[in-house]
């Protein structure tokens, strides 16, 4: 009686423990499955989905609408995936951030004649029909010795790009468009590192497909998620029953990430509204003005931040990828329990996977396949270095493109000083934990195998994501900061 | 492919789920990586296994992270890199 009172509840996502509560798996109920095969199941999915994502996002319409349309489109979905991701660019210019262009611009002394509208689409253009030759000719050439490292060559263009605009042997709309072409190139960056990868297949998808994956329809801005359109291919829905079990994932993941949504509702109301701590931003930016830091519990600003910058990530990833799936595509989620990880390595898949994906990709991979075969543990450091480390560094150096434009190449990477402090911490962690990894002890107790080690890696990240970019200040400023508002300034002082 | 060779990638592979706790039972042409049960770490020293204990050059070999996916998959890069 009772073991079939559980395997009831289960179905409604109740286990015996809180912890193993869950939303119920509408994917796993038959008559539901069924229901949403049909034209009438469709349309209540479909609404019941806008419904979910519109306190979530202004354009639920707009994304709804795409993924639908993506999900009904059959054969023909890269087609549809491909014409949504347009229309959506064009509707909401994801990712094409005009800091950059209105700094240039701002440089040139060009503000009455420039229409940033024409001078994002003429940039747009250029670009994709850059990614595209890029990409035709990665293929083309797979076998050449130059054509085997086309990623390498992206980041030298970019590279060279970013110098010649930097140079300023450009003058007025000539180098106010070279920035527009930087700036947009940027955007597209890791879409295309993505896509010259897939070229390496031995059945590439098809350009139209490749395309698509930029700055996809189910909107992510700067992070490939999803990956590259192999990925695409490979995680499509096979068939109707397929398709109706992804989109009721994607329903539940979006319900969940309302779930998360109002946690941190709650989290910012009680933190900072009730007990009266001060965001981390507004407290360093104080401290940053001033000198001021909030005593003597300013520490509880970096603590606070912590989980707020964990539900943040959880909430837009979740909603990502439920759209995803409501087109039909069976894409992992992005973030997953990372406070459950037991070691560093294994936080930085759980938080934000397609990140640490892009990182892996592009920079790991490569890395480890040719360098350091002889010697294990030195190929892991090495390979973690280039992707935590460098390819994590640079990729936040090309999105903030807009710095290079006020403060040149060289002047911009000395303002990312203490973004590199935190990669060279991240990779010291993660190499650490990837040498020293070994099998929990299956007789250590929950607190000893889980709790403990979780709350180090919980406490390394808290402590990690202050220098996570909250403000261009130097490695200096942030430690001041630190060593103030844990009283340690007092003491060095003392010392000194 | 020698039956020995098999068991002995998925030997490998079960070590490497049993090591993120998952101890479910899996087919040799299922799919791990789509499912998420392996990740890219996981990757990493499936190619050092494939390459100590097989000889797999991945220089050689091409290399696609979702060639990982599967036992078979597996089992089919090691038949390639003794063919070639």
């Amino acid at each position: 009686m009772a073991l079939a009172w559980n395997s009831a509840l289960r179905r409604w996502g109740i286990g015996a423990h809180p912890l193993d509560w869950r939303l119920p798996p509408i994917e796993t109920y038959p008559a539901v499955v069924a229901f949403v095969q049909t034209v009438a199941g469709k349309l209540a999915l479909f609404v019941a989905f806008a419904l979910l994502l519109k306190p979530l996002t202004p354009l639920w319409l707009e994304l709804t609408l795409a993924a639908a349309v993506v999900s009904l489109a059959g054969p023909y979905r890269p087609l549809a995936a491909f014409a949504c991701t347009a229309a959506m660019i064009v509707r909401t210019g994801y990712g094409y951030s005009l800091k950059t262009m209105q700094a240039a611009v701002g440089q040139e002394n060009l503000g009455a004649g420039i229409h940033y509208g024409y001078l994002i689409a003429g940039s747009l253009l250029a670009v994709v029909a850059l990614s595209a030759a890029a990409i035709l000719l990665a293929r083309r050439f797979r076998d050449h010795p130059i054509g085997r490292r086309p990623v390498l060559l992206q980041h030298m263009l970019w590279f060279a790009l970013a110098l010649l605009a930097s140079s300023q042997l450009l003058h007025g709309l000539p180098q106010v468009l070279l920035w527009s072409l930087v700036a947009t190139f940027s955007a597209c960056f890791w879409f295309l590192a993505y896509a010259l990868l897939d070229q390496r297949q031995r059945q590439p998808a098809p350009l139209l497909l490749q395309l698509a994956t930029f700055h996809p329809f189910f909107g992510q801005d700067r992070i490939p998620m999803g990956k590259s359109a192999g990925n695409w291919r490979n995680v499509e829905a096979p068939d109707a029953a397929e398709l109706a079990v992804t989109q009721l994932k994607g329903l539940k993941l979006l319900a969940w990430a309302i779930v998360l949504k109002g946690l941190l509702w709650l989290f910012r109301r009680v933190v900072y509204g009730t007990f009266g701590v001060l965001p981390l931003t507004d407290a360093f930016d104080r401290f940053l003005q001033d000198g001021d830091a909030p005593l003597p519990f300013g520490f509880v600003s970096i603590l606070a931040n912590f989980p707020e910058q964990l539900l943040t990530v959880a909430v837009t990833g979740h909603v990502v990828i439920a759209i995803a799936r409501l087109a039909g595509y069976r894409l992992l989620r992005n973030s997953c329990r990372p406070l459950s990880s037991r070691t560093i390595a294994e936080f930085w898949n759980r938080y934000f996977y397609y990140f640490k994906e892009a990182m892996v990709h592009v920079y790991f991979y490569p890395t480890y396949l040719r360098w350091f075969k002889r010697h294990p543990e030195l190929r892991i450091a090495f390979a973690t270095f280039m992707a935590a480390g460098v390819g994590n560094f640079f990729l936040h150096f090309v999105l903030n493109n807009d710095k290079i434009v006020q403060h040149g190449l060289f002047g911009a990477l000395l303002r990312m000083e203490a973004y590199a402090f935190y990669c060279a911490v991240l990779v010291a962690g993660i190499v650490i934990s990837q040498l020293n990894a070994h099998q929990p002890d299956p007789q250590a107790g929950w607190w000893r195998r889980q709790l403990l080690p979780s709350l180090g890696v919980a406490a390394f990240f808290c402590f990690l994501s202050f220098f996570d970019g909250i403000r261009p200040a130097s490695l200096r400023l942030h430690f001041d900061f630190l060593f103030k508002v844990f009283g340690v300034d007092q003491w060095i002082r003392a010392i000194v | 492919m020698d039956p020995g060779d098999r068991l002995k990638i998925r030997e490998f592979v079960a070590e490497q789920l049993r090591e993120r706790d998952d101890h479910a039972a899996f087919a040799d042409g299922e799919s791990l990586i789509k499912a998420g049960r392996l990740d890219s770490f996981a990757v990493v020293k499936l190619v050092m296994f494939l390459e100590t204990d097989f000889g797999v050059d991945f220089a050689r070999v091409e290399f696609d992270p979702q060639r990982f996916d599967s036992v078979d998959e597996m089992a089919a890069m090691v038949e390639e890199a003794r063919a070639g």
